[in-house]
């Protein structure tokens, strides 16, 4: 039995220490996908409480066949585009985004940092014409570098569907770059497969 | 987009990643050689590096006392024994009487059948959902929320999702 899986063996029967273990250095990653699919500062910080709120009610449920971070992937992007609805379905939100505080990933230089955090509002800003599939798929794919196959399984999706949603996701970001943020569009990375 | 460029978009992602058959390759590049709209599609989703970073940083000052407080809330909740069927029968029987909200909206024919939709409900109480309906064929708008008053003076808030997913 490995490391996590005794973690995760104790904290489903109520081992809050193990439980801590066992998020421990997930909280991070939770949180700014979340952030992302959602595009919202608070109600990625409540998606991210409910996601280990939710971890901590069904831990005892856990059956290994999806892998452990693949697990609370799926728990945290179905709470994220759970989110994104609510949030459309309340008209008094909607609409609201450019007064909502940005959350801005961090990085070791302040020259990178002032740069990501523009990336941040322009990824919001553009993302914002996604639907929430959409969204997830690309934040799984090209932020967390998860493989079509493991996001399919994440989202109980085909594979075919999600390589439809990551096309439809990058074309309109693409778009979106070309048209408002041209100096970031990327160089010389179209036609590799051309003959 | 006929057959062969839906087929061709489909295998351009397992190209990129490498995962294609030499044979199944070499006709993907062919098919590229000859269709013009599909070079563009090609370029048009071509992987976008620029947001690869945004997942990866330190928790926002508060976000990790927020999280922890919501889960100690949690402990104490499940150690005070709140989850009584008492506490929850509110919720549900909100969810009964959104439940049957929808299939009398669906009967009045006041909004179209979409056939074959999904309609997911979920009724939500303390932030938890405490019980959901799933596969009820119906007609709705993609999302409807209901504030429901509770005997006990509170509002339950029923959040209806066409094609939700909260299998967990």
């Amino acid at each position: 039995m490995t490391d996590e899986a005794r973690l995760i063996a104790a904290a489903g029967r109520g081992d809050r220490n193990a439980f801590e273990k066992l998020v421990s250095g997930r909280q991070e990653r939770v949180f700014w996908t979340a952030y992302q699919v959602v595009g919202h500062f608070e109600d990625a910080r409540d998606v991210a409480q409910h996601v280990f709120i939710r971890l901590w009610q069904v831990l005892p449920r856990y059956r290994p066949g999806l892998s452990f971070d693949s697990w609370l992937h799926r728990i945290t992007i179905n709470l994220a585009i759970d989110a994104c609805r609510r949030r459309r379905a309340r008209p008094e939100v909607v609409g609201s985004e450019g007064s909502e505080p940005v959350a801005e990933p961090l990085t070791a230089s302040p020259f990178q940092d002032l740069r990501q955090r523009e990336v941040q509002r322009i990824f919001l800003r553009l993302a914002r014409r996604l639907s929430p599939r959409q969204r997830a798929v690309f934040v799984l794919k090209e932020m967390n570098d998860l493989k079509t196959t493991e996001i399919a399984k994440i989202m109980k999706l085909t594979p075919s569907t999600v390589r439809n949603h990551l096309h439809q996701a990058r074309k309109e970001l693409r778009r979106g770059l070309a048209r408002d943020y041209p100096e970031y569009m990327p160089k010389g990375s179209a036609g590799k497969e051309t003959p | 987009m006929n057959s062969d460029c839906r087929r061709a978009m489909d295998r351009l992602e397992l190209s990129r990643q490498e995962r294609l058959a030499p044979h199944l390759r070499a006709r993907l590049q062919d098919h590229l050689g000859d269709c013009p709209a599909c070079r563009q599609e090609q370029q048009d989703t071509e992987p976008l590096d620029l947001f690869a970073g945004l997942t990866r940083g330190g928790l926002p000052a508060g976000v990790e006392n927020y999280i922890l407080g919501g889960l100690r809330v949690e402990e104490e909740r499940r150690d005070d024994g709140v989850w009584s069927v008492a506490s929850i029968w509110p919720a549900l029987a909100s969810l009964a009487a959104a439940a049957a909200l929808v299939v009398v909206w669906a009967l009045s024919g006041a909004n179209p059948v979409a056939p074959g939709t999904d309609l997911w409900l979920e009724a939500h109480a303390m932030n938890d959902v405490v019980a959901t309906v799933e596969d009820i064929r119906s007609p709705t708008a993609e999302i409807l929320a209901l504030s429901l008053p509770e005997p006990s003076g509170g509002r339950t808030e029923i959040i209806l999702i066409v094609d939700g997913s909260m299998d967990l």
